[in-house]
């Protein structure tokens, strides 16, 4: 009956265009009232111990972060400085595009923060020197997914304090498989020039060591802030919150010094974050209200047990688990499906013997190819209304089908070897 | 009519302004607090306590002005197919649950926070009252109550365009 109530209910008000958080929320007292002997008074206090988490403090500061850079102009100086070192390489600035976004993923914890940071810098530029439009905004999309999975992540962070697992291992579990994915990025780029030469104009300027280095050094205010948002963390200097502080500080310094922040600007940046935010917010609060009724009526459990008469073995299940969120990834957005879903899988999936931190990553992974699989793939239409509809959805949905299959063959990859996730947090801890 | 809706927008923004100051306030406690610690060797003492208290007020403040401009997420991906009539009968029902779960929630807020005003509930190290913070709870989705019926009540006399998503 409860499972009747949870997806009826989801369903019939989701169908409507709810919003988002009102619908799991409601669903979240139904199910308490009517299942769970009226304990909707739970869902408040759970909602309360949750929103007064010192470790969830750091997912608004993180969004800040992300902002203020945008807002600064930082991008333009990190795209120009690396522009030099991929000349000589068959795509040229494509690949500039995807070690920018490595590059900012690891300052900033969205995807599409990153996508909109890079692209709105890097479109104009390549679509002036005649590369294909297409092709510039396929590598944008799938540059940015690497902002959620390259440390800091807000989908590790939401992950780590909803579902208390350590935040500190889920960032230092996301950096190889996130440079791994890079590499394969920059990889098919490389292959598909080779093919296909006219999807990047010839190269008109020569290779130089002298660019390269005065290029690189151009950037160097950017490893400062990388050190603050992450070093501090992995050094255990400080916690993913007052880390994402630092951050935000180093990033007004380096917005006001090096790049061009006015207060106005930073005004805004503090608005828009807060706008972002609480989008997220209201999401949270439904979500935890769900998720006390789930918990509280035993539904996890009872799917395990469901999913075992079907003799499906771990693996089986981890595959229903990923085409779930496959599907689900083309009708919601990465945070909000990871909330969402959580309360039933992570239960499931960690009962059947599986990491903890390594769901983490393949969860977040999966959030990134839905950041590309339209129509809600969000990263398609941030990119799209930057080029002012030169390329629509479907074309940068087709240009970024390759990258959407390495992001799926990196959750084979990471299936078949857990330890490219695991090895940096057990080392390290 | 007029005067109680410009109120109702007043008081949105304020509330907007004070969480988008709280969420400042947060970052620079925290990073006043990590310096401390390191510097001085003497971290604040009631920082994430009070972190805490400022990342609900950041939440709840908020809520009410983003659901003015239509920002909050929804899935429109079913309802963007139907034809414009269909479209509003489902806005119009999603209102209706976006105003059901506000009313539970209203209840419910209000009986936790009252309870620790009985109680004069405090935080651990500060000492701070609790029950004002808590209210943000209540008031907030009152707002966004008001708000939603603001937006029916105009879609009824045929004004659809604030319903609608277009923000005000």
């Amino acid at each position: 009956m409860s499972w009747l109530i949870l997806s009826g209910s989801l369903l019939l008000l989701l169908g409507t265009g709810a919003l988002l958080g009102a619908a799991l929320g409601l669903t979240g007292f139904i199910l308490l009232h009517f299942q769970a002997n009226g304990a909707s008074a739970l869902a408040i206090n759970s909602a309360w111990n949750l929103l007064t988490d010192f470790t969830l403090s750091a997912v608004p500061l993180f969004i800040m972060l992300g902002d203020i850079l945008l807002a600064s102009g930082v991008s333009t100086r990190v795209y120009n400085g690396l522009t030099p070192l991929f000349r000589c390489l068959p795509g040229q600035l494509l690949h500039t595009n995807i070690a920018v976004c490595t590059l900012f993923g690891a300052v900033s914890g969205s995807s599409t923060s990153t996508a909109a940071a890079i692209g709105s810098v890097s479109y104009p530029e390549l679509r002036q020197r005649g590369y294909d439009p297409a092709q510039i905004v396929g590598s944008l999309a799938a540059g940015g997914t690497l902002g959620l999975l390259i440390p800091p992540s807000l989908s590790l962070l939401i992950y780590g304090a909803t579902q208390d697992v350590s935040i500190g291992r889920l960032f230092l579990a996301g950096l190889l498989p996130g440079l791994m994915i890079s590499s394969g990025f920059l990889l098919w780029i490389y292959l598909r020039a080779r093919c296909k030469p006219q999807m990047a104009p010839r190269q008109s300027e020569p290779f130089s060591w002298r660019d390269t280095g005065a290029g690189l050094l151009q950037i160097w205010p950017l490893p400062i802030l990388i050190f603050f948002v992450l070093g501090t963390i992995y050094m255990g200097i400080a916690t993913p919150t007052e880390a994402a502080a630092m951050g935000v500080g180093v990033a007004v310094l380096i917005g006001f010094l090096w790049g061009d922040l006015s207060w106005r600007e930073l005004w805004n940046a503090f608005q828009r974050s807060a706008i972002m935010f609480s989008c997220i917010a209201l999401i949270l609060v439904g979500t935890v209200i769900l998720a006390q009724a789930v918990s509280l009526l035993g539904l996890p459990r009872g799917a395990v047990d469901m999913i075992g008469e079907l003799g499906l073995g771990r693996y089986g299940v981890l595959l229903m688990v990923v085409l779930v969120y496959l599907v689900l990834g083309c009708f919601f957005d990465g945070i909000s499906l990871l909330l969402m879903t959580l309360p039933i899988t992570f239960p499931m999936v960690v009962s059947l013997g599986f990491d903890p931190v390594w769901f983490g990553i393949v969860v977040t992974l999966l959030m990134e190819v839905g950041m590309i699989t339209p129509p809600v793939g969000l990263n398609l239409f941030v990119l799209s209304s930057i080029t002012k509809g030169e390329v629509g959805v479907p074309s940068a949905a087709a240009a970024a089908m390759p990258y959407w299959v390495i992001l799926l063959a990196a959750v084979g990859i990471l299936t078949l070897f857990p330890q490219i996730a695991l090895w940096l947090p057990n080392t390290f801890s | 009519m007029l005067l109680l809706s410009k109120t109702l927008d007043r008081v949105t923004h304020a509330l907007f302004f004070i969480g988008v100051c709280a969420g400042i306030l947060m970052a620079v406690m925290i990073l006043s607090s990590a310096l401390l610690r390191y510097l001085a060797g003497a971290p604040l003492a009631f920082s994430d306590e009070l972190a805490g208290l400022l990342f609900v007020t950041l939440a709840f403040t908020t809520f009410p002005k983003v659901m003015l401009r239509a920002e909050h997420i929804n899935l429109t991906v079913l309802t963007e197919r139907f034809g414009p009539l269909m479209q509003r009968l489902c806005r119009c029902l999603a209102g209706l649950i976006l105003i059901a779960f506000a009313l539970v929630f209203i209840y419910q807020s209000w009986q936790f926070t009252d309870f620790s005003r009985q109680i004069s509930s405090r935080t651990d190290v500060s000492g701070l009252l609790l029950w004002p913070w808590m209210g943000l709870m209540p008031l907030s989705l009152f707002l966004c109550l008001l708000i939603e019926l603001r937006g029916l009540y105009r879609a009824l006399r045929g004004d659809w365009d604030g319903l609608m998503g277009e923000a005000p």
